[in-house]
């Protein structure tokens, strides 16, 4: 099942007003519920360290 | 593009919040949002209802996006991704039989949402690619075509190559 169309300026659109809805979320946060502020920007980044091991250092190690 | 995978909701949520740190113009590079648009022609990817679920729970709660923008913001996901949305007709008593064989057999200290795409993933015969250790871990006795995010990066870089 495919995704109706939405026109690639409709998306950027989209993203953009999503992005400052998060965006004011995420200054609330830090100012009134730090906590919440620091834990999700540790998610984000455990997801990124967990995406971007160097496969290429995988290789030499393998070798 | 004969292998079919199946995302976990930890990785698509990655991608948007590529999404807002580009606004916030810090132009730092997600390895995530990346990697997927630049192998969304290449790589067959999928997700089901249940992401859907996690996605919107998420988006509802933490963000307190209206349902409008919400159902958008998915579209242009699937969009941008070239992601298939798939059918779940699972019979939902077979699906829980099936974890529940699992969680009696080897401990999973987390909650079952996994296990239940890890299901869907089978029953459809898609590969599952998720960072939960536990499942790539303990998981792969009952369904072996589980995939972490480095297994699928290196597919990848395979599909170059070759």
């Amino acid at each position: 099942m495919k995704s109706e169309e939405l026109t690639k300026e409709e998306r950027e659109e989209v993203w953009m007003e999503f992005a400052k809805i998060v965006l004011k979320r995420l200054d609330y946060w830090k100012k009134h519920n730090p906590k919440k502020y620091r834990e999700f920007w540790r998610e984000y980044w455990k997801l990124e360290k967990a995406f971007s091991e160097d496969l290429d250092e995988e290789r030499k190690r393998t070798k | 593009m004969d292998e079919k995978f199946y995302l976990d909701t930890n990785i698509i949520f990655g991608y948007f919040l590529k999404k807002v740190s580009e606004l916030k113009g810090e132009v730092k590079s997600s390895k995530v949002a990346e990697f997927l648009i630049e192998s969304k022609d290449k790589i067959n990817y999928n997700v089901s209802v249940l992401t859907k679920v996690e996605i919107v729970r998420k988006l509802k709660s933490e963000f307190l996006l209206d349902n409008t923008l919400i159902e958008k913001i998915w579209k242009s996901f699937i969009l941008d991704v070239n992601c298939t949305e798939i059918e779940v007709n699972i019979n939902v008593s077979e699906l829980y039989k099936e974890i529940l064989r699992i969680v009696s057999s080897i401990p999973i200290r987390k909650r079952v949402t996994n296990l239940e795409h890890l299901i869907i993933a089978k029953k459809k015969d898609l590969i599952f690619v998720t960072g939960d250790e536990e499942v790539l871990k303990k998981c792969k006795e009952f369904y072996p075509r589980i995939w972490s995010y480095k297994d699928l990066r290196r597919f990848y870089s395979n599909l170059n190559i070759g």
